[in-house]
């Protein structure tokens, strides 16, 4: 019998959601035998508790198949203010059994040095220590990597750290370095297409 | 002062494969190696060709140029592509498909470069419109990759030259947005 691989792919997903300002719906399930869950993402207001903890209940364990399916002629729009909170909340809400925070905290280590790009509008993350001190490391670090902030947590803190991490990453506020060469080709794309 | 930022793209590929070309169609301005008569075994093919270097500045906007280094194809001058090659987006790779000699050379070329580094490289096919051309699928296994990276192209057509450049930093912009998403598969 093969064995059910479960990861934290649903990650990326919400971060390309998020990020590309899409509205539709992320089915999700967290091994072969459940029935899908789902989820909708709107450009619309959203209600508060719901979402949270629907939000919370995707990130809080690895799933087995998770997916994404638009709504008709979806287009990139604006999300109402509340997403973020909504996020923001689920996230410091989560809780992760052991084995899972270890299993999220090896996807962080194994990112390359990453730089936060924020929005001016601040986002109001309950954790807001933890959350400065991302936003310090990145600044004052010349290679700032996730493994190594992550080294930085006292015992206590490290999973508010992987918190503000998971935050970032799926808000989209995060890249790595290395994506600068990501923006350099996109604007030379822009311009060879003119050519 | 100038503090624009320099991006650097290879145009490379054996000898009589189109880059001078390539790069005069996808440049702003172009400074041309010197066209020397083509001497040994290569004037049989080509009766002038380029020693030194080809290179093309393309202006994407206030703050970024795009450098096109046309490397030198003979192999005397492969000392020159490891220095060329630091700091590249990636590099265009011109084989022409009519000639089984530059295929073979091209299968040393392609070694060397893919082990300099792990930038993208997009092979450009060309001349496939000659009668002894070898096919995209041939040239795709002499060099060991998937035909898929194998693009035709006629340096001549401007459109085509455009393509790969276009091909290549797609390949670029794919790469670099997966880098966060591998982590968690």
């Amino acid at each position: 019998m093969s064995k059910v691989i479960q990861t934290f792919k649903q990650l990326p997903l919400l971060r390309n959601i998020l990020k590309n300002k899409r509205s539709g719906s992320i089915h999700y399930r967290f091994n072969d035998k459940d029935f899908p869950e789902k989820i909708n993402i709107t450009t619309k207001k959203i209600s508060g508790p719901d979402i949270v903890q629907q939000i919370q209940n995707l990130i809080t364990l690895p799933t087995y198949a998770c997916g994404w399916s638009s709504q008709i002629q979806s287009t990139p729009g604006t999300y109402s203010d509340d997403i973020i909170p909504c996020i923001c909340a689920a996230i410091k809400k989560a809780e992760w059994l052991p084995h899972h925070a270890s299993a999220l905290k090896k996807s962080f280590l194994k990112m390359p040095a990453i730089q936060l790009d924020i929005p001016k509008s601040e986002i109001k993350y309950p954790d807001m220590e933890a959350y400065t001190a991302l936003s310090h490391f990145t600044k004052n670090n010349p290679n700032p990597s996730p493994a190594s902030f992550l080294g930085t947590a006292h015992e206590d803190d490290k999973i508010r750290y992987l918190k503000v991490l998971v935050l970032v990453y799926c808000l989209g506020f995060m890249s790595s370095k290395s994506s600068k060469k990501e923006n350099i080709a996109k604007r030379i794309l822009n311009r060879i297409r003119k050519v | 002062m100038n503090n624009k930022e320099i991006a650097k793209i290879l145009i490379t590929g054996p000898f009589n494969s189109g880059k001078t070309t390539l790069i005069k169609f996808v440049s702003d301005e172009q400074l041309t190696g010197n066209d020397v008569e083509a001497t040994d075994e290569l004037a049989q093919y080509k009766a002038m060709t380029t020693v030194g270097l080809d290179f093309g500045v393309l202006h994407i906007d206030d703050d970024l140029d795009v450098h096109l280094f046309g490397t030198p194809g003979q192999a005397r001058f492969n000392f020159m592509w490891k220095t060329l090659s630091k700091g590249a987006l990636g590099t265009v790779f011109l084989i022409d498909s009519s000639n089984q000699n530059a295929i073979d050379e091209a299968k040393q070329m392609y070694q060397f470069y893919s082990e300099l580094s792990d930038m993208p490289i997009i092979i450009g096919a060309t001349k496939q419109d000659l009668p002894h051309a070898k096919s995209i699928q041939y040239i795709a296994s002499e060099l060991g990759i998937d035909d898929t990276r194998v693009i035709a192209s006629n340096p001549c057509m401007k459109e085509d030259s455009k393509n790969l450049i276009i091909a290549l930093l797609e390949e670029i912009i794919e790469k670099e947005s997966l880098a966060q998403e591998v982590a968690f598969s």
